[in-house]
């Protein structure tokens, strides 16, 4: 040894020691490294890692290359007619990134491979590279090889959502991806998607309220880790017909817009992940955009609508501990976010199950003292200590997953699936983390080893209630009550009446009923009118025409502001527009059906008196039906 | 900025880690490297390698104390920097000093020490200054951690400069009984 190696080695000796040391010595006189130093050291360590500095982001730096479109993949009316090469751009990173290199080859592979399918034969695909749309285990191994090459993750299953505010929100654990403080007027329309990588992705459209432009933006968000490989680039068409400039968002977020005559672009970097946000479809040159062409002040408003810090849950992802993860999963829990700790895999420390917005859906474990998600999917159910993880499309279309925890990551036990395209039950043999319909059983057989996982609900414990838990006690919603239901005498109104109305510009009287709902009353003829009713609606259906429709809904804890928003989004095949007595007038999309609605705000909420109605009925049913909303009463105050 | 926010910030592959790392452990990688190599310019560099080793390292790394993590980094940075200046011939400074002095704890054979006695050294090291009252194991790791000078660590301990070169030359001596103990010379 010499001394130089024994120098070396104090070097390594246990940290503490080390602090202790530094405690004691007085802070040197130094020479800091300038702050401009420091910028440019780390403007070029973002040029090493992703290829490009923020300060010269042009799509130019995203550009793959072109693309063909195969009319494999279209409709038979399409297949003939010419499709031009596209260029297209990365998702997963600048030039020079592992994203955008593995994205590179793939796309020159696609574009050089057997492209009419002829090397299919019987090829399943596992559901890990179904966003590859891979026809054979080359076409796989291929994808296989970038991962490995370039050092990335596949994206995971992916799992269809139709409900982007009550349903992938929360799954990804974001509450939006518009920022709270956004004027728009806003719906999500069509199925989003999300991995269990974290990446996600869905439809939108929205509508400024406060700026000059008011066409509305029909829009689609993209999340994509740059860490994770699924084989999606963008078509933006011709780079060259792009204006591009950088923008700052109004949380200070660098963007790059760009605006072409087919569609228009919002880029986000976020280091470890892009945003992109595409303004209209771009389809095969057809643009949407309309007759008026798009302002840099129109898309700069547009892109301050986002939210640009989201960070989605996902396989892999770390947190200080599982106290900090659920702290910030659900600041404000419900009965419906709940805790399991169970050691999995027997190591002597505890996984943490999570069940959030009443879906279990998370398992974590401790890794190097941090808290890391190492499943994630919806709906999951336990089994002693095997996760089973079930899609259930329709008869036909099922997939059971059971699957163990064992050293650090989950195995599949089991993988079973019921295949439309494979005409039955098949298994996994081989199994591995990448399970597929490899051999066919019976029905009798897959029943059996799915009904060998025996399903035991374990007891679930309030997030709140978990140790170190930071966030707002349980919010208990407390239903509002109404006092028993009142006489007609009490509510001061006939228990029978006569309804005038004008039918084809004749008076006409008809005999009406007193109904006493919880919180109101109204005058309906039972003999002409079907009820039925829900939590929280009362719905008349006429026995002459289904399509006419009488409807008083309450929303608990709403006013009337809010009661519009849930009225817009659950009626959004109408063209609704606010009315001058508060309410909401509109016609459906395809201008058949008429929806008028009246608000009641109360103190515990608001009440919603629908009329609908074919327009070809306006004048007689379309009558009838206003004469009776126009009864509506609110029961008078105690 | 907290070390775990920090340690997030690498991990989000955000370049404003090593702007943060900068801000709170610029001076204090500065000084380490300042020692060993005597030259603001090299010291800078070492400085400037330590960000991108520690961007290297993190993930898959999170250590729970970032400034010793970032220390070492600096300190095995500087003195390979040190090794490659004093191959040719140049500096000086406090490193050749501390090196003469510890040469009188080891053989001076010139093998290279294989992995697992690399491993043992460590483990010997720690224990001995486990054992180690504090104020010697402070002023031990001052002179050949820190690589300050006898006076700066007399000055950091309130301690005359001959009281600091006597403690040294007992805990050298104590040290080549261990190593000797441990089978390590």
């Amino acid at each position: 040894m010499t001394a130089l190696e024994l120098l070396e080695a104090i070097g390594d000796v246990n940290g503490a020691y080390i602090l202790e040391a530094q405690s004691v010595r007085e802070p040197r006189p130094r020479r800091r490294t300038s702050k401009w130093k420091i910028l440019i050291l780390a403007a070029a360590m973002a040029l090493l890692l992703s290829g490009c500095a923020y300060a010269v982001l042009k799509l130019q730096d995203l550009q793959l290359g072109q693309w063909t479109p195969n009319p494999v993949f279209m409709d038979e009316t399409e297949r003939d007619k010419p499709h031009p090469s596209r260029d297209v751009i990365s998702l997963h990173g600048f030039a020079g990134s592992p994203g955008f290199q593995a994205l590179q080859e793939w796309l020159e592979f696609k574009n050089t491979y057997d492209t009419d399918e002829s090397g299919q034969n019987n090829y399943s695909s596992p559901e890990a590279y179904r966003s590859f749309f891979c026809f054979n285990q080359e076409m796989q191994d291929k994808v296989d090889e970038l991962c490995q090459k370039y050092g990335l993750n596949l994206p995971g299953r992916s799992i269809i959502s139709y409900d982007a505010e009550g349903d992938l929100f929360p799954s990804v654990g974001i509450s939006s991806i518009l920022r709270e403080d956004a004027a728009v007027i806003y719906t999500f329309e069509g199925a989003g998607t999300y991995f269990q990588s974290g990446n996600f992705h869905l439809p939108g459209k929205l509508t400024l309220t406060d700026s000059a432009w008011t066409s509305p933006f029909v829009y689609f968000f993209s999340y994509t880790s740059k860490d994770c490989f699924d084989g999606n680039f963008m078509s933006v068409g011709s780079i060259d017909s792009f204006q591009q400039w950088t923008y700052t968002a109004s949380d200070g977020t660098p963007l790059l817009l760009a605006v072409s005559p087919e569609s228009c672009l919002v880029l986000a970097d976020r280091g470890n992940a892009v945003i992109s946000i595409t303004v209209c479809y771009p389809i095969c040159g057809e643009t949407v955009l309309g007759d008026e062409p798009m302002t840099h002040a129109a898309l700069e408003a547009f892109a301050d609508c986002f939210d640009y810090s989201i960070k989605p849950l996902g396989i892999g992802r770390t947190y200080p501990g599982y106290a900090e993860f659920l702290t910030g999963l659900c600041p404000a829990p419900t009965e419906n976010d709940l805790y399991l700790l169970r050691d999995l895999d027997g190591d002597g420390s505890d996984e943490l199950l999570v069940t959030h917005n009443g879906s279990f859906s998370l398992v974590l474990t401790m890794e190097n003292d941090r808290a890391k998600i190492v499943y994630f999917a919806p709906d999951l159910w336990l089994s002693g200590d095997v996760i089973l993880d079930n899609t259930y499309v329709q008869e036909g279309q099922e997939i059971y997953r059971m699957l163990a925890f064992r050293e650090g990551r989950f195995e599949y036990e089991n993988y079973i699936e019921n295949s439309v395209l494979k005409e039955g039950w098949g298994k996994s043999a081989a199994l591995g983390d990448k399970p597929y319909w490899e051999v066919p059983i019976t029905a009798d057989e897959a029943w059996g080893i799915i009904n060998s996982y025996e399903l035991r609900q374990p007891r679930w414990f309030p997030v709140a209630d978990f140790p170190g838990f930071a966030g707002a006690p349980i919010a208990v919603t407390e239903e509002p009550t109404f006092p028993e239901a009142l006489t007609p005498e009490e509510l001061g109104r006939a228990a029978e009446t006569d309804l005038e109305f004008y039918l084809e510009g004749q008076p006409t009287a008809t005999a009406a009923q007193l109904f006493i709902g919880q919180g109101y009353s109204l005058y309906v003829n039972h003999t002409d009118w079907f009820l039925e009713q829900s939590e929280n609606t009362d719905l008349w259906t006429s026995e002459y025409n289904p399509d006419v429709q009488l409807a008083v809904t309450f929303y608990p804890g709403l006013d009337a502001e809010d009661t519009h928003r849930a009225i817009r989004d659950r009626e959004s095949d109408y063209q609704l527009g606010a009315d001058k007595r508060g309410g909401l007038n509109g016609l459906s999309q395809d201008r058949v059906m008429q929806l008028s609605i009246a608000i009641y705000e109360t103190d515990s909420g608001t009440f919603a008196v629908s009329c609908r109605y074919p327009m070809a009925a306006a004048e007689g049913f379309g009558t009838r039906l206003s004469v009776m909303a126009d009864t509506f009463e609110l029961w008078p105050e105690s | 900025m907290e070390d775990n926010a920090i340690v997030d910030l690498y991990w989000d592959r955000s370049e404003e880690a090593i702007s943060q790392s900068a801000v709170k452990y610029g001076g204090y990688c500065y000084s380490i490297a300042y020692n060993i190599l005597t030259s603001n310019e090299d010291a800078e560099e070492s400085v400037s390698d330590t960000w991108l080793a520690a961007w290297n390292a993190m993930p898959p790394r999170r250590p729970s104390v970032l400034a010793t993590f970032l220390g070492k980094l600096t300190r095995h940075l500087s003195i390979d920097r040190w090794r490659e200046r004093h191959a040719a011939k140049r500096g000086g400074g406090e490193m050749v000093l501390a090196l003469e002095e510890l040469a009188g704890c080891v053989s001076g054979s010139g093998t290279p020490e294989d992995a697992l006695r690399q491993k043992e050294l460590r483990r010997c090291l720690n224990r001995f200054l486990a054992a180690l009252p504090d104020a010697e194991r402070q002023v031990f790791l001052g002179r050949y951690w820190y690589l300050d000078s006898v006076s700066q660590v007399a000055e950091h301990m309130d301690f005359s400069e001959s009281k600091v070169k006597s403690m040294l030359l007992r805990i050298r001596g104590r040290l080549r009984a261990e190593l000797e103990k441990e089978g390590l010379l």
